[in-house]
This record gives C-alpha cells, structure tokens and sequence, in this order.
C-alpha cells in the first residue's frame, strides 16, 4: 500500500468497555475534557469476563480495523475475578489469531480504573496509531471468497475433503 | 412503615449505615455537611491490602444509596440540636446555601468555564483550583454545581453574574438563603469521620514551609489520575521528578506530649500501600519508611507488609526523624534521624510524606457534648466495649472513625451494626416490610408488536450540540427502518424533557426507546423512570454516550464527532430493536436465620436480630453457651466479662423467637440465600430452614510446640496465665521473674499472619501483675508491639510501671531451656546494646497464635464460600463487604472470619446482623433483571459455566446434564457466556445478538459516509 494512503487511513476501533471500571475511566476523561482520536466506538458489557472469543473473531468478521478490550485492573473485578477470565483467555486467542494472520496491533487488551481518564485517553490514543501501523484489516472471507473456497475445496464445514455435504454453521463463518 | 432514622455523616460509614437501614424498609434522612457525598474515601487514591481502586468500590455504592428511595439526602446540612426522646428525636438542621437550585441544575458544568474567580480546590487539598461555581469534585453525587459565596464576584460585590446568565435551566440562585429545618426520627447514627492530625508537622517538619513535605492524604491525592498531577508523583516545588521519597510514620499518633498518645491504627498500612504505589509509578525510586512499630494487624495486612519488606527499592527504617532541612544548593530536603546507637544520621530526599494521623473533629466534639453524648479524653465518642455504638445518650448510636481511630471495613462493619441498633428503635413491623420492594408492573405491551422506536438526542446545552451536529444526527437517524420517531431536545435532563418523552411514548406508540446523552452511569436510572412511568418496562430504553465518550473528548474535530455520534446512535437502534421487557422474579424467602456457633459472636448476632422481631435458630456444638468467652476473663481494655457474657445468654434464653440448639453438630447445610436446610445431628436429628446462615463457629488458641510449652508447669500461655490471675493462683505469688514471649506461632513462614489482640493480652497480664506486685520483673520479648488504637495507652501505661520491653527478630528467637530439675533459663539478643542476655525465669508466657476452627473447612465446603490462605472464611470484599461472604445470604463474624477481640467481634456480629436483617426483611427477593438464562437445546451439559461462576449461580443438572441458572444468585455479570462453547448461554439486556448487532452497525458501510468528507 503507498505510504500517503496508509496515513490517510482512519481505523475502525471497537473497546469493549467494562461497565464498572473502564467505561466510567472513558466517561471520566470526557468530564476532564482530555482528548483523543475519533477511531473509538465504545461497547459497553457488564464484564470483560462476559466476552466469547468468538465475539472478537466476529468483530474482527465484520470489519473491525482493531479491537480494545479494557477492564478492571487485577483485583479490582466488580464481579471478583471476571477480568483474569478475561486475560487468560484473550492471551489465548491473541496467539491463535496471530498464528492464523492478524497482526499483534490489531488486538489489545488492557485496564484502566474509574480513576484513570488519563490513563484511558493515552491507551486510546496508542491502540489508534498501533492499528493504524498495519493499515485496513481485510483478512477476512467475504461471502464471495468463501463461496468460492467451498467450490475449491468442498464444504469447510465438512471434515472430508473434497466432500460437498456437511453442514455450514452459520455461526463460524 | 417504619419510622425514620437520621444518619449524620455522608461518607462510607454514613452510606452504609444509611443503604442498609433503607434496605430493611426504614426511611432515612442522610446528612451530609459537604456538597457531595462519599467523605473520606472518595478522596483516596487506592485502598490497602489488596490496591483496589477507591473511587471504583465507592462510587457505585454512593450512587446506589443516593437514588435508593427509602433514602433522602441533605448535603451541605448541618446538626443543630436534638431534642425529644428516643423514638422520637426532633433534629434540628441548618442547610447553607448552594446557591444552585438543586431541582433545576444538571451538573452539565457550561457555567463553570465562563467563571472568572479561580479559588483552592478543596477536594483536592489545595493543590490545585477550580472556579468559584464548581462541582465538589468530577464525580459528585448528587451531580450538581455549587457556588463558594467568599470568592463569588456576584455575591461579594454585586458584579458578574456571568453563571446566572449562561445557565439555560435558571438553576444560579444568588438570593438562597441559609435553611433552618426540623425532621423527626426515631433514632439517630452519628458518622461525621475525622480529621487529619498532624500534631506539630509545622513546627517540627516544616510543613508548609517546605512544598516537598506534604501529608499522606495530599499524597494520595498526588498519587491519584484523577489528581492535581495526573498521577504523576512529582515535586509540589519545581515539578522535578522524584528519586528519593521518605515516609515517616506517626505524625501526630502515639504522641504523648500533644495529648494524642493513641495509635492511629491505618497509617503503617497506607504508608506501606504508598511506598508500593510509589514503586509502581517510579521503578527506580528510593523509598524508605521511618516507623516505630510496623502495625500490620488487619486480616490480611502481615502478607501485605511482607510483600513491601521484599520489595525491593523499599527500605524499612525502625527510626524517628528528629527534623527536616531544605537544603540551599538543590533544594532537596535533609532528614536527620536518630541511629540505633543514639547518634544523628542525615540523608536527602526530594520528597518527604508524614503518615498524619486520625483525630476526631474538633466542631464534632463541640456537636458532640452538645448532644450530650459522652467523649473520651481524646475527644472521640465514647461507646461501650460490649456495645460498640451504643452513646451515652439513648437512642443515639455513633460509627466510624468518630469513636475512635480505624480502617474502612472496621467503619462499614460498625454502620450495618449501628443501623440494626437504629432499626431497633424505628419500630419495624416485619409483617408489613415485604411491601416496600414490589416489583414494578409495565402496562403497555410490547410482544407481538411492531417495533417502534423513539430516539431522543440531546444537545445538553452546547456540551454536546457544540461539537456535534444534532439536527444532522437526528435527520439521518430518522431514515432508519424501525424508527418512530427522533427528535433533539435541548436538554433530556430536565423535568419538562422526561414529560416530553412520556407524551411521545402515548402520542406515537412507542414501545423502544433510544437516548443519546451523557453517560448511562449517571443517568440510565432517571430515564428508566421516564419511560416507565409511561407504561414501557425500564429495559425497553438503552442510553447512547454521545456527550462523555463524545463531544467532550473530540471537541476539535467536529464533523468526525458528529459522525461518530450518527454511527453510535445508528448502533443503539440496531441494539434496542430487539431487545425484550425484563422482569425481576420473585423467590419466596425464609424470614428466619440460622447462626452457627453459640460464643459471643453467635449469640450477639442472634440477640439483634431476635431484638428486631426475626426468628433465629442458634446452634452450638458444645452443651454450654459461650465459646471462648467462657474461658476469657478480661476484654481489650481490661474489663470482666463475665457479667457481660451471663447477661447475654440469659438474654438470648428469653427470647421466645430465638431457638437454641446446643450439643449438635452440623452434618449438612444446602440451599441459597431466602432458602438455605441445615441438618443437624445430636440429642435427635433436627432438620431447619432459614433465609440467611450467619457463620460464628470460632477458633482456637495454638497450644505452642516451641519454647519448651509442654515440658514446664511455669511455661503456659497468655490465656493460661490469665485465668491464672483471676483465680489468684499460687504459682503466681512466687513468680518474680516473668518473661512474655509474644508471636508465637504468629508471622512465621507457615502462619504469616498476625493474631492480633496478643500484643494487648500481653500488656494487660502485665499491668495486672505489677500492680499487683510492684516489685515483679517483668520482660516482654517481641517483634512489633502492635497495640493499636487505645491500646496504646495500656502500652504506655505498662511502660510506666517499669515493664521492660525487648525486641527480637524472627532469626534471633529467644532460647528457653529446662536446667536442673524445673529450673528455667532464657537466653535473647539484646538490640539496643546488642548483647546477649541470660537469665532465669521463675514464669514464661507465650503469646500463642489464633487458628482457625478446626471445623472451618467441612463447613466452607458445604456452605460453598470460600476460607482464604489462612483458613479463615473470606469475606466478599476486604473494603467494603466485610462480614458478607462471596455467597449471598451468608455472613461471617467472630473469629471464624479472623483473629480480633470480643469488642471487635461484637461490633462484627451486630454488623452481621445488620446485613442479616436487609434479606430477612423481605417476604420475597427480588432477582436482577439482567442475569444470565440457558438454552437447554444447545447446552451440552461440560460444567465449564460452573467453573468460573464465583457465585455459585450456574450449575448442571446431574440427571438432566444441562446448566441451571439459580435466578437469586446470578449478579449478570455474563462470566459463562465467555467460556460457553456452544453459546448455549446468554445474557439478558446484553445479549449475544444484540452487541453483534450494535458492532455491526457500528462497523456497516454507509453510502454518504464519503461525502461527509471525515471518513471514519
């Protein structure tokens, strides 16, 4: 990609806020007018515990340039220990996806406490330029590439290859 | 109903006191003297031992207690006089003027920019300024804007007014006056908190002289992001960043000559949690401690302490810092300090932190003897040992650091006990209290219905329609299928908005609706009401932040933030379109508990609640009631407690509502919170139910197997030697020579925690036994004296009859051999001349450890709450649920919970019953709308939910193989979505489909977005 597109870039970021500690920092850094980049659309969940892999890969599916999961600091959980969940299983799923493609920029997971606007503001900021260093994310199939996969290759639902039964989950693709 | 009760004092002793009267039905009156609630705590920066954040533990707290309906909050309101009896108290109030009108101010803050006076801000200690119309502090509750009539230019000399006229909601009321009222309450909590006290700082350290000296709550302003420097520990002085940081302990604690001889009983803690802190912000700073003793007594504090001694870069110093030089060449400041051999040392530091201590406020003490409630010398309130709250005056009862220095959970744990005492006297009818929580009832129907949602968006003024191009967003918004209707209003917040949405529910049939605002955290309850009272449940209306999360952090880049608010609002439409009405169930509750263990603990929960009107069943393992009281003879300060305790039996032997069971044994306790079955086996096999079990099955004394314990008659334990003192006993008269051994078995490697009352169990042995033989030797050999609070004064006391006092460290314990016959010998490292001593005792007195019962773990088992490392039950949080367990309905006090003496675990009980009495007071409970359901179709039976569910509110069916969602015990925090793998589970109010639909649409292409020239 030329290098003067690549700057023009505006990512799609989407945070998946905790409700209790992340959310109110991203409120607290409005009431502190501190400012950072447009790229953010904020989500808001109980819990980062609440959040599926699944639902990253999703986001990621459905076109996201990057993703911030932000929650609780380490012991600092609402729902005790929801963020360590959280933690663990991000960290899984960052290698898996890095394995499988997606840039380590693309995914980050972070906390920052009702207390930390600043904190919040600057993690923004940084997700933002860190997304926008590896440019659009297009390494998902659309309809079309997978369609054309499944005359390829068979149903990659299926685990024969060359098969054509099988069902698709709709789900994973 | 019930009668109202008043709580003096809006911080965290004040909300808890206030949330958990309220929460049993009674009707409060909360007062608070500052424009905001949350005291003390909201000021701080992180909370020991665990670094929690301050401001997140207490801020959903406060709000939950402001809008709680039982609950009526006066700020800026202070205590006249009281006149009247219990039962019927007159308060008089005095509320100053706002100068705001609090019906009509959103907090919305445009005035505060166009303020010309800048003046100290106060929350902030001074450190840095805010406008002389200002909010207490950014998350003040309630969310409003205050005026400082000293520096308004309007109210001093009639000029400006420049707040008057950029407000668009007429809430600048220059004309306020101050508001003489009277309410009437049937008992009254006193919680008005403390003052910092800092002795002779001025004089001795130079503190405000040198701007690097500053006090530890200036220093956890510092420390805090949201502080004057963004967290960021720099020098007040000249900004340059911090290398060397000194703490000094006991400024103004333990000073005999200023009349506070007391310990302050946090400071060691918070300076340890800021030397910590300290190391997190700056990895390469120095910092040293100067300290007395280090008084980590708390549960858990001794893992704390230990973690900071091994930290590296943090250097523990046993010295007093005699003064502090600013030095001329770089402005550092030289602490001189007296060596360990009586020499001065000097050292510069670029910051110097005084650990201030705790003293009771002196317009408190003055309210105080005002209300003729009796202070102690020190000018605390003065409250019983057996009846912790209780004031001298009936009907009035105090908590929190205004009876005496301590930390938070000591405070919240004295205001649900207050507030059970308060309760007592409001008169609560049990039969009419399952009234007070009916569950609300949506008319207007939504299943079967089209979908037709309302948007509503908000300018706030210009906070957001100054960014953000409103009537653009709406425009767009309009087009979208499913949408209604959208409209801008200038201000959603106010009384006239909420109107307006009402009216355009009924006008265009609405049955979603959408808001894009400021932030759900402060105002998703308010508008909930708003649709609710118009017949659409609550969960049909989803709030968009357009204003927090949006104008307010791209104010520069309009047309980006205005797209950005179109694509969030285009998001909440995709969410809401689908979302279902929510209704909180109903679980039939037990109005009964079930207390185990019949020692005073046990017994005072049961006697509160009794007192209260609710059945108890107390069961005991052992055929007499009392449990290690009955083998205690003195309390902390030296009182007998055997009246006490016979009282308190005969008491809860009266109580027709109390039944005992003593001589059983538990065999089996099942169930959840309204609805727990305890077997017991004994005399007859008994089956009983209740709503709420209350954990009091004690510890134990550690019988020492070290120093020789089992192989002298003059070796025994402090325990032993008391009840040796009491009965007078001969082998006392010849004993002349006496050495106490403190810490035995306590904060060593395989029990590194600290049992607490020993050092003052030590202290008190030997006061009684000097004073009875003046002419006895007697040694205490110990590692830190930890007599905190008023405990101090019995270690100076022991001090003033000649006891000695000798330290040791874990690597230098004293030997003690048996030599020539029965004959002792005792040989220990003398520090302070640093030579070894040997002698020959006629008596030895090991401090033994406190252990957990043995009988802790089967029952943890079964009650599926958690025993930490030590062994003794966990509380659900160490701050600000400490006497609640992980598991709902369940509560825990005495020492079951952790070593602590009988006053404290009074207090506990009271407090356990207290937290008790807010479940057993509802016929029914209420489940949260918003918990986790499971669909039996795609579930596969794996567990996996099971495991991570801390509160035990998952689980699978053994026969069926299929998960189960316990509707009383889910808290919603969607925790087994995250780990279900066939997405069999899901979240009401924040279901899988509906985020996907909101990322979705947050993420769709749309046709213009080009056009609109920010492309995002």
């Amino acid at each position: 990609m030329p290098a003067n597109e690549k700057e023009e870039f505006e990512p799609k970021i989407i945070a998946y806020l905790c409700n209790w500690c992340s959310y109110a920092a991203a409120d607290l850094a409005g009431s502190s007018r501190l400012q950072y980049p447009t790229n953010i659309r904020a989500v808001r969940i109980p819990c980062t515990g609440r959040l599926n892999p699944l639902m990253i890969i999703k986001t990621l599916k459905k076109g996201a340039d990057g993703i911030l999961v932000s929650g609780c600091h380490p012991g600092d959980c609402h729902y005790i220990d929801g963020n360590y969940y959280a933690r663990r299983r991000f960290i899984m799923l960052k290698e898996l996806l890095e394995y499988s493609g997606v840039e380590s920029e693309r995914l980050n997971f972070t906390w920052c406490s009702a207390a930390e606007g600043r904190r919040f503001a600057n993690v923004v900021t940084q997700v933002v330029d860190r997304v926008k260093s590896v440019g659009p994310w297009e390494g998902y199939l659309d309809q079309e590439s997978i369609k054309k996969l499944e005359q390829e290759t068979g149903n990659p639902g299926s685990t024969i290859v060359g098969s054509e039964g099988g069902v698709v989950d709709e789900q994973f693709l | 109903m019930a009668d109202p009760v008043i709580v003096i004092g809006g911080g965290i002793a004040g909300i808890q006191a206030a949330t958990d009267l309220a929460e049993m039905g009674v009707p409060v009156y909360l007062v608070e003297k500052s424009p905001s609630l949350g005291g003390r705590m909201a000021q701080l920066d992180k909370t020991f031992p665990t670094n929690d954040c301050s401001t997140c533990i207490l801020a959903p707290k406060i709000t939950s207690c402001y809008n709680h309906k039982n609950v009526t909050t006066y700020t800026m309101t202070e205590l006249v006089g009281v006149e009247g009896t219990p039962g019927n108290f007159r308060v008089r109030l005095k509320k100053r003027p706002r100068y705001i009108n609090e019906d009509k101010c959103t907090g919305c803050a445009e005035c505060f920019e166009k303020c010309p006076e800048k003046i100290p801000d106060e929350y902030n200690l001074g450190l840095t300024e805010h406008k002389a119309v200002h909010k207490y502090q950014p998350q003040a509750v309630p969310n409003l804007a205050v005026i400082d009539p000293d520096h308004c230019r309007k109210l001093q000399e009639d000029k400006c007014g420049l707040c008057e006229i950029v407000c668009n909601f007429d809430a600048v009321d220059y004309s306020q006056r101050e508001k003489n009222f009277i309410v009437q309450a049937a008992a009254i909590i006193f919680a008005p908190g403390y003052e910092s006290f800092d002795g002779d700082i001025v004089s001795q350290y130079n503190y405000g002289k040198h701007q690097d000296v500053v006090t530890s709550l200036e220093f956890e302003r510092i420390l805090n992001a949201a502080g004057p420097t963004d967290g960021k520990i720099i020098r007040p002085s000249d900004g340059k960043k911090v290398e060397k940081i000194a703490f000094i302990h006991c400024t103004g604690s333990r000073d005999f000559s200023r009349d506070h001889n007391y310990c302050s009983s946090v400071c060691c803690m918070y300076s340890i949690k800021h030397a910590l802190l300290t190391r997190e912000h700056l990895p390469d700073a120095a910092v040293d401690l100067f300290y007395m003793d280090i008084r980590s007594h708390g549960k858990g504090f001794e893992r704390y302490f230990n973690r900071a001694e091994a930290t590296s870069g943090v250097n523990f110093i046993r010295s007093r810092v005699a003064e502090i030089e600013r030095r001329e060449q770089d402005s550092r400041l030289q602490l001189k300090t007296t060596g360990g051999d009586g020499g001065f040392k000097s050292e510069d530091y670029d910051l110097v932190v005084l650990a201030t201590g705790i003293a009771p406020k002196e317009e408190v003490t003055e309210d105080l003897q005002k209300l003729k409630v009796r202070t102690n010398k020190y000018g605390f309130a003065d409250t019983g040992e057996f009846s912790p709250f209780v004031t001298g005056r009936e009907g009035i009862f105090a908590c929190g650091a205004v009876t005496g220095p301590k930390d938070i959970p000591e405070s919240v744990a004295e205001a649900s006990g207050s507030a059970v005492m308060a309760g007592g006297l409001a008169s609560l009818d049990i039969k009419e209290l399952g009234v007070t929580e009916a569950p609300p009832i949506a008319s207007r129907a939504v299943t079967n219905q089209r979908t037709r949602i309302g948007v509503f968006i908000c300018h706030c003024g210009t906070n957001i329609a100054g960014v953000i191009d409103v009537e653009e967003v709406t425009k767009r918004v309009a087009d979208m299928p499913f949408v209604e209707l959208a409209e801008d209003v200038k201000y959603l917040c106010s009384t006239d908005s909420q109107k307006l949405i009402a009216d355009r529910i009924e006008e265009y049939d609405l049955n979603r609706i959408l808001v894009a605002s400021c932030t759900p955290r402060t105002h998703e309850m308010l508008f909930q009401d708003a649709v609710e009272r118009a017949g659409l449940n609550p969960h049909l209306m989803e709030m968009t932040n357009i204003r927090d999360q949006g104008s307010w952090v791209h104010k520069d880049e309009k047309e980006k933030a205005t797209w950005k608010a179109y694509e969030l609002v285009r998001a909440g439409v995709a969410r809401i379109k689908n979302a279902l009405p929510l209704e909180r169930g109903e679980v039939d509750n037990i109005t009964r508990a079930l207390v185990l263990g019949g020692g005073v603990a046990g017994m005072t929960a049961a006697r509160e609640l009794g007192n209260l009107g609710f059945p108890v069943s107390l069961v005991e393992k052992e055929e007499f009631l009392g449990g290690k009281a009955a083998s205690i003879h003195r309390s902390g300060l030296g009182r007998p407690i055997r009246p006490f305790l016979e009282r308190l039996i005969q008491e809860i032997k009266e109580n027709e509502l109390i039944d005992i069971y003593s001589g059983y044994e538990i065999e089996d306790i099942s169930g959840f919170v309204g609805n727990y079955q305890l077997e017991l086996s004994g005399p007859k096999a008994v089956e009983l139910e209740g709503g709420v079990v209350i954990v009091a099955t004690g510890g134990e004394e550690l019988k020492p197997d070290e120093y020789k314990y089992q192989n002298s008659e003059k070796i025994m334990t402090a325990l032993e030697l008391e009840e040796s003192i009491e009965n007078d006993d001969n082998s006392l008269s010849d004993a002349k020579n006496i050495y106490m051994i403190q810490c035995v078995g306590s904060r060593e490697e395989d029990r590194p925690y600290c049992s607490r009352l020993c050092c003052t169990q030590s202290l008190r042995n030997a006061i009684e036994l000097k004073k009875k033989k003046p002419d006895s030797e007697i040694t205490i050999l110990y590692r830190e004296m930890r007599s905190y609070g008023y405990y101090e004064d019995l270690y100076r006391e022991a001090r003033n009859l000649g006891v000695n006092f000798s330290r040791y460290d874990l690597e230098t314990k004293p030997k003690i051999d048996i030599v020539e016959g029965d004959n002792l010998e005792i040989e220990f490292k003398e520090p302070l001349t640093d030579t070894v001593v040997k002698d020959n005792p006629d008596l030895v007195v090991l401090a033994a450890a406190i252990l957990p019962g043995d009988d802790n773990n089967r029952i943890s088992k079964m009650l599926k709450t958690p025993l930490n490392e030590d062994e003794f039950f966990l509380e659900a949080h160490v701050k600000l649920r400490p006497v609640d367990s992980s598991t709902d309905g369940i509560f825990l006090t005495g020492l079951a919970h952790g070593p602590k003496n009988i006053s404290e675990s009074i207090s506990q009980s009271q407090a356990a019953a207290g937290r008790a009495a807010s479940i057993l007071s509802k016929e029914f409970l209420l489940t949260a709308a918003t918990i986790a359901e499971v669909d039996e179709s795609l579930c596969i039976g794996c567990g996996d939910c099971e495991r991570v569910c801390v509160y035990k509110a998952i689980e699978v069916d053994p026969f069926e193989k299929k998960a189960e969602v316990n509707k009383v015990l889910c808290k919603g925090c969607g925790n087994c979505l995250g780990v279900c793998r066939p997405h069999a589970v899901d979240l009401k109010g924040f279901k899988n489909q509906q985020i996907l639909d909101e990322v979705e649409a947050l993420l769709a292409k749309d046709e213009e977005e080009f056009s609109k020239g920010g492309m995002l």
